[in-house]
């Protein structure tokens, strides 16, 4: 082959490889649509909606390594009674209370966010928070939260 | 509880016959200024059906809320009030947050009333944390600060509380600024808080950073 | 000769493989959970948040099908492009969280390293397969050259 016979190969396998890849990225589009829509676990569409993922207390507890638990609720609730080693961290007085948080938490730590059940979005809000305002990732929210928590202990032996 | 009451006030939605509380609205929106604490916003309504109807309870989704009715029970045609009170100390950014009202209306058990409260964060300081490992070389890390308004925001001279870190506050051509800090030495563990006083249309505040080696 | 392009042969289809696999997994783990990856993206801070979430959706999507293309000799040279590019975008993200000292869990494997060494360790893993797919991409290359000078003559 000589030169322009091989010019007009290069062009043609650059214009082979666009077209594939064209079709490539229109196909990605259909399932990515459908998860959109569908997917139990689609993203929000604002960062202050954004699910933080939940984990169940049997998960956590076979967890290896630093687990620090965040209590999410009222100061009042906290002192009634707390997952034992929480820390208190509620949005009301996130300020006094981070510092704390801070202290002991340890790179490669997961971290447990909790409020009272399934319905209340304490956990999920300082969850975001966390990852917003300290950049720690590994945080997650206790499934079913301090209610769930309370019908583990109850099926303990 | 609130979840219960939500999924009942929905599924009231689909029997047959209007409820009697007739809502002005049930969803608002509410704008605060700096240093606010407090927010409040009321739900107004009336009793249009032809009985009396009773509020049998309110109740807010989360306890920085305060919710009451004006009175317990209402007569056919006339008005009243859900008032809701949000402690807004320590929030940040947009909070929504629900009420849900039970009354002994049959056609109309549950209602559920939206509260969106927009708190200005006129300095977003993104991450407030700083860390470095024990053992790496002690390079300097930046975090960005995000200023709303840069002709009414005003920092002033930033304090570490340890010497074993060294702060900069460099401002940007954009109107924010850049937190950098340095650490002296990563053969221990340490920590510290950076004190960032700034003056915001007037009011003076303090913002806070976290470095720590670990 | 013979026996040359032979072992050629099963280095380049051990490639296709090798490359196929690490994308199917990636993308695999990706799709079932588009929510912790929209966080991930965000973590790098170049994008806004929807454009983050928008991406999740669709990124997984992307590799599964590429990385299943690969295998397939009729798609295959756009399926490596299409790899080509991923990596070489998401080692100029790396490169960018590196510059900027950011210091983030790596959106790959969801392994949840911290640090510079784990984004050291994310941008090798990048770079190799970035270098796999260029290689393969040039075996294309020489097999459609070699096509057309074949049916040239």
């Amino acid at each position: 082959m000589n030169a322009p016979d091989r010019m007009n190969s290069s062009r043609a396998f650059l214009l082979h490889a666009f077209r594939q890849a064209g079709v490539l990225l229109l196909a990605a589009l259909i399932p990515a649509l459908l998860a959109g829509v569908f997917h139990p676990r689609r993203p929000a569409w604002s960062r202050d909606q954004a699910m933080i993922p939940e984990v169940a207390w049997g998960t956590v507890r076979e967890w290896p390594g630093l687990k620090l638990l965040v209590d999410a609720r009222s100061e009042e609730a906290f002192q009634r009674q707390h997952i034992s080693g929480a820390f208190p961290l509620s949005e009301a007085r996130w300020e006094e209370r981070l510092p704390a948080f801070i202290k002991a938490w340890q790179p490669g730590a997961r971290v447990v966010v909790y409020c009272d059940n399934t319905g209340c979005q304490a956990s999920q809000a300082v969850a975001r928070r966390l990852r917003r305002e300290l950049g720690i990732n590994d945080v997650f929210v206790l499934k079913g939260g301090w209610g769930a928590w309370l019908v583990a202990q109850k099926s303990l032996p | 509880m609130r979840l219960l009451a939500v999924i009942l006030a929905l599924l009231a939605g689909g029997q047959n016959g209007r409820a009697a509380l007739e809502w002005k609205t049930t969803d608002l929106q509410l704008k605060t200024e700096v240093g606010q604490e407090q927010a409040v916003a009321v739900f107004p309504f009336r009793n249009r059906g032809d009985k009396t109807v009773r509020i049998i309870s309110v109740d807010p989704s989360c306890s920085c809320m305060a919710a009451e009715p004006g009175k317990e029970v209402y007569a056919p045609g006339e008005a009243g009030e859900i008032r809701v009170e949000v402690a807004l100390a320590g929030y940040v950014g947009r909070l929504r947050r629900s009420v849900a009202v039970e009354t002994d209306d049959a056609t109309g058990r549950f209602a559920e009333l939206i509260l969106t409260v927009d708190i200005p964060e006129p300095v977003v300081i993104n991450p407030r944390f700083l860390l470095w490992r024990v053992g790496d070389r002690p390079e300097e890390k930046s975090l960005e600060i995000v200023v709303a308004e840069p002709k009414t925001t005003v920092f002033g001279e930033i304090e570490c509380s340890s010497p074993l870190f060294h702060a900069r506050l460099l401002p940007q051509p954009a109107g924010g600024y850049r937190l950098a800090v340095e650490p002296a030495d990563l053969r221990q563990p340490a920590e510290a808080i950076i004190h960032l006083p700034v003056t915001i249309a007037g009011r003076p505040q303090m913002r806070l950073v976290y470095v720590a080696v670990k | 000769m013979a026996g040359s392009a032979k072992i050629a042969a099963l280095i380049t289809s051990a490639g296709r493989i090798v490359l196929a696999a690490v994308f199917l997994y990636a993308g695999g783990l990706k799709a079932l959970d588009p929510a912790g990856f929209a966080l991930s993206i965000d973590n790098y801070r170049l994008l806004p948040y929807p454009a983050a979430a928008a991406l999740a959706l669709y990124l997984p999507w992307l590799e599964l099908g590429s990385g299943l293309a690969v295998l397939w000799p009729r798609i295959r040279t756009g399926a490596l492009a299409v790899l080509l590019g991923l990596g070489l975008v998401f080692s100029g993200v790396i490169a960018s969280a590196w510059l900027r000292s950011l210091d983030i869990s790596c959106g790959c494997f969801g392994d949840g390293a911290h640090g510079r060494s784990a984004l050291a360790v994310s941008l090798l893993r990048s770079v190799f397969l970035v270098l796999l797919c260029a290689w393969l991409l040039g075996r294309e290359w020489e097999l459609h050259y070699a096509d057309r000078a074949g049916r040239s003559q």
